[in-house]
């Protein structure tokens, strides 16, 4: 590879590419950035390595491949210019499950890990518009993958677990809104329960004021495939499950624990239409931020907001990796039968 | 607080699981990856079958609670056997005088009337609370059993009585069934004495031909201290990944792959650093391995309790 010039720093191609930035911001990211030139067949992230940074490709064309598990290697999917490469795996910290390979002469738009993190304090807004797009090709993929499982499901035989029985009864659980009061702890204690550290605790305060408790028995939908919300939410107490749900048959991705926020997909693309669902798999505390609360956070508690959001890009990676183990587990395991 | 490792498949040297590749399982007993808040000091076990040995239907047995990175009998054993299945526990305790370290509470349990082992990684709270209203679950052959003074061989105890049939030809619905009905059991007798606190149940099953293992935590999110110091704030994790065989090949440790996928490893966590080409079985799940006309069937299921 080869660290290049400041050509792109100049050209107009970064202002067409990078549209979901204003030209300030571009000039501040390119500023912040390397140009790393590929050539073809050039690996730009090697399967199972750390991501030292975020890539954006400028100019050509990837492919990500994996070594799966009890096979040879396979090619998922290609990238083209304006497309972020190894998003999921540097917001969970984890190494990348897929190389991502330069099908052709490729140069890509690299910021270090360190500076992606310290856009918090000098530039948050760049931060966040740069998440925001990250958690659009997030939903995009996300998408994608959820149609193939989907047709997956419906022509399996899967054995239907949602039974009209066990409909009525989940409609008859209601969760109750609560104080912190009633569950004994003050807003402090709670705040120190977990690993808010990007929350000051007078933030984690407002948070805890424009947001509702609530006592949710288990096995409660709070996110419908059916219904589009809007609402985020955050487990204090219990734990969350999202599934798949498709023709009463029932397919699981992962637990949401204590400390973490959870959203529909729909709230970064109205479009996306999905049969995700969380449900409680444990009896839970739940911290509720409705369609209202966020819309009056975004306009007025603008710093809350990008925290929050935070969250949320977290919350769809996490998703976006159990979608895509679980579409490896069907083809390898007898699931459900 | 524990780790566990199985295998079925093609016979392999054990060594070559406990003690060569980069977080291999004899070094989980001193730096685990996936749960670093507890060491694994109090206990190695070993049971393994090996088709080649005398009397091949009668397991190896290794049991010893000295430190195994210590082990120079461990590690000449291991370099000499080669088992087709095998199933190993390093035992991870709190740090306290309650615990009790003795060869007797080293995992896997095996009873003198069954061919089935069990191996248990969690651990279930107030279990002082419950014990004893577990007897009326547990066949009169069993309790005579049960030397120790673990949670882990009661629960075996337990699964053992609730398997119906003979033990030599079960297949996974009763090995399924067993489990649930344990889990089962274990949480009518938690509600009975209103014990409500997170308490993890990866359990590994085996007897030598096929492999289960669950991923299941009662009431998981409600600690009764401060999550984050507590080992059990985490969902317990377990992992699997199969292929041909498992050696070094191109430079690392893995499954290779190949025509027939004849191995499979399942265990509290990888074996390498390099995770991608493990995956993670889903929380509350139950996951079954056998081999059938010399390819691994796996067969997983949710748990609803």
């Amino acid at each position: 590879m080869a660290i290049g010039g400041d050509e792109m720093k100049t050209s107009p191609q970064a202002k067409e590419l990078l549209t979901f930035l204003s030209v300030d911001e571009i000039d501040s990211l390119l500023e912040l950035s390397e140009i790393i030139n590929f050539a073809a067949n050039e690996i730009i992230i090697p399967q199972g390595h750390m991501l030292a940074g975020l890539y954006i490709i400028s100019k050509g064309a990837a492919i990500s491949k994996a070594k799966l598990i009890g096979e040879a290697t396979a090619e998922i999917e290609t990238f083209s210019a304006g497309s972020f490469l190894g998003e999921v795996s540097f917001i969970e910290c984890i190494p990348s499950p897929k190389s991502i390979v330069a099908t052709e002469e490729t140069e890509c738009i690299f910021i270090e890990r360190s500076i992606v993190e310290h856009l918090d304090l000098f530039n948050p807004t760049l931060k966040y518009h740069l998440f925001n797009e990250i958690a659009k090709q997030i939903c995009e993929r996300l998408h994608k993958m959820y149609e193939i499982i989907a047709k997956f499901i419906t022509n399996s035989d899967m054995v239907s677990q949602l039974t009209f029985i066990g409909k009525v009864i989940e409609s008859l659980n209601k969760p109750e809104k609560i104080s912190a009061e009633d569950i004994k702890l003050s807003p402090e204690e709670i705040y120190n329960l977990f690993s808010f550290h990007s929350f000051p605790l007078a933030e984690f305060n407002l948070l805890l004021k424009k947001a509702t408790l609530y006592r949710v028995p288990k096995n409660y939908k709070l996110i419908s495939p059916t219904k589009k919300s809007l609402a985020m939410y955050m487990v204090l107490f219990g734990a969350v499950q999202s599934t798949i749900e498709i023709d009463s048959k029932v397919a699981k991705l992962s637990v949401i624990s204590p400390g973490k926020l959870f959203l529909s997909p729909a709230m970064i693309d109205t479009n996306i239409e999905t049969a995700i669902a969380f449900t409680t798999c444990e009896k839970a505390i739940i911290l509720h931020l409705s369609e209202e609360s966020i819309a009056d956070i975004k306009s007025n508690e603008l710093k809350l907001w990008y925290k929050l959001f935070d969250l949320a890009c977290h919350s769809l990676a996490a998703l976006e990796k159990s979608v895509y183990k679980l579409d490896v587990r069907l083809s390898i395991e007898t699931y459900n039968r | 607080m524990c780790r566990i490792l199985s295998y079925l498949g093609k016979p392999i040297v054990i060594e070559e699981l406990l003690y060569k590749p980069d977080n291999s399982f004899i070094k989980q007993s001193y730096h685990p990856i996936y749960m670093s808040q507890l060491l694994n000091l109090a206990g190695f076990g070993l049971i393994a079958w090996d088709y080649s040995s005398y009397n091949p239907k009668q397991p190896f047995l290794y049991k010893s609670s000295e430190l195994p990175f210590y082990d120079e009998n461990l590690r000449n054993l291991s370099s000499k056997i080669s088992p087709h299945c095998m199933l190993a526990h390093l035992r991870g305790v709190s740090y306290n005088l309650q615990q009790i370290v003795s060869d007797q509470n080293v995992h896997p349990f095996i009873f003198p009337e069954t061919n089935i082992a069990l191996a248990h990684n969690g651990a279930l709270v107030n279990f002082i609370d419950m014990k004893y209203d577990l007897l009326e679950f547990i066949k009169p052959e069993y309790k005579k059993d049960i030397r120790g003074t673990t949670d882990s061989e009661w629960i075996y105890a337990v699964f053992l009585s609730c398997l119906n049939g003979d033990m030599g030809t079960c297949n996974e619905q009763d090995i399924f069934a067993a489990i649930i009905q344990t889990l089962k059991i274990l949480q009518k007798i938690r509600q009975k004495h209103n014990i409500g606190i997170t308490s993890p149940v990866n359990l590994f099953i085996t007897n030598g031909e096929f492999i289960a293992a669950t991923r299941f935590v009662f009431d998981y999110g409600w600690n009764e201290s401060n999550p984050l110091l507590s080992a059990h704030s985490t969902y317990h994790s377990l992992w699997y990944t199969y292929g041909e065989s498992y050696g070094y090949y191109d430079d690392e440790y893995k499954m290779k792959g190949g025509k027939a996928r004849s191995s499979i490893i399942i265990s509290s966590e990888p074996l390498t650093t390099d995770a991608t080409t493990w995956i993670e079985v889903p929380e509350y799940t139950i996951i079954f391995a056998k081999l059938e006309q010399g390819e691994i069937k796996i067969v997983s299921q949710d748990i609803h309790l």
